[in-house]
């Protein structure tokens, strides 16, 4: 199955022992973000009270919803300069998701499925949200974020390791959840495509049926999970940001 | 005895299956719980819904980390008959 659905394009030369050639991953990121543009920028073209067309329509709902339930409830006041960063994510991580749903499994695969693309953007979160702590509250003041307040010294030095654990697994779970969930699903459609080859002559046609309800459910695995991956970050700017 | 790809089989389908155990009566837990508050006061229910969704995913992450370790244990487990029928190599001489 793997071996399947990353096939090298173009190969280039190793730089610095970094494979480089472009493999259909590469190009489908590629595509993911130029749709993210694309489709935004001829989505908001037309400025006016009332949206024109379908088209349209259709983005400012989901532009609205993720505005409502990420920034103006996850964040609040401050949040509202966020807006365009979460939105952009939200629709990058979308359209990446969205990738697998093309029934071409020798070129389409969900471009999150792989590890290294959920952890650049996990990794990304990540040093946002340390930058930001770091310039809202300084250096020093980061590190007492671990230290809860009121308690003698040497228990506070022994809750402080668990305390740092369990912020940094805050983006390795951001990367996994996205990661598992997208390859979960890209490989359970085709393991129902498989069983086909296993079952009766009288019984031939239910797992392709299998196949389409789990796309189904796939597609909105995929809205889900890029909604959740916006409002953890959300949630994390605003744990970031907030003076106490 | 038992071959390795046997035993990284049986402790993939063990993985999964006690992880999706806590998964279910966890996210079960969640959802009945909101859906009592969304029908005791409906006009919170947008927040309820919004609440509901982002603990699920909380919780379904911890029995993909399962699914992560039983997939790379299947992996492992074929490496390892692989290598187990194949001659090994001889073994490096300490000094």
């Amino acid at each position: 199955m793997y071996e399947i659905e990353r096939r090298v394009l173009v190969p280039l030369p190793l730089l610095f022992g970094i494979d480089l050639s472009i493999t259909n991953e590469i190009v489908l990121l590629w595509v993911a973000a130029l749709a993210t543009f694309l489709l935004l920028a001829f989505a908001c073209r037309r400025r006016g009270l009332l949206a024109r067309g379908p088209f349209q329509n259709l983005f400012e709902a989901l532009i609205e919803f993720v505005e409502r339930e990420v920034v103006g409830e996850g964040i609040g006041k401050s949040g509202a300069a966020w807006a365009p960063f979460l939105l952009a994510v939200f629709f990058f991580v979308l359209s990446c998701n969205l990738m697998g749903l093309v029934p071409l499994p020798s070129f389409f695969k969900p471009v999150t499925s792989d590890l290294s693309v959920t952890a650049a953007l996990a990794g990304m979160v990540f040093i946002l949200t340390v930058v930001l702590n770091v310039w809202t509250h300084g250096a020093g003041g980061f590190l007492r974020k671990f230290l809860p307040a009121g308690l003698p010294v040497w228990i506070g030095l022994l809750i402080m390791p668990i305390e740092v654990l369990s912020w940094l697994v805050r983006p390795i779970s951001l990367a996994i959840r996205l990661f598992a969930n997208m390859l979960v699903g890209h490989h359970l459609i085709f393991i129902f495509i498989g069983m086909e080859a296993l079952s009766a002559w009288y019984l031939k046609s239910l797992p392709y049926v299998g196949a389409v309800l789990m796309s189904a459910f796939e597609l909105f695995v995929c809205f889900i999970q890029a909604f959740v991956f916006v409002m953890l970050t959300g949630i994390y700017i605003k744990d970031a940001v907030e003076a106490h | 005895m038992i071959s390795p790809e046997g035993l990284a089989w049986l402790g993939a389908g063990l993985s999964v299956g006690l992880a999706a155990l806590g998964t279910g009566i966890g996210i079960g837990l969640v959802a009945g719980k909101s859906v009592e508050a969304a029908a005791r006061q409906p006009e919170a229910g947008a927040m309820v819904q919004r609440l509901m969704i982002l603990a699920i995913a909380f919780i379904e992450a911890l029995c993909l980390y399962a699914l992560l370790i039983a997939i790379m244990l299947v992996g492992k487990g074929k490496a390892a008959t692989a290598e187990k029928s194949a001659p090994a190599p001889p073994a490096a001489e300490t000094r």
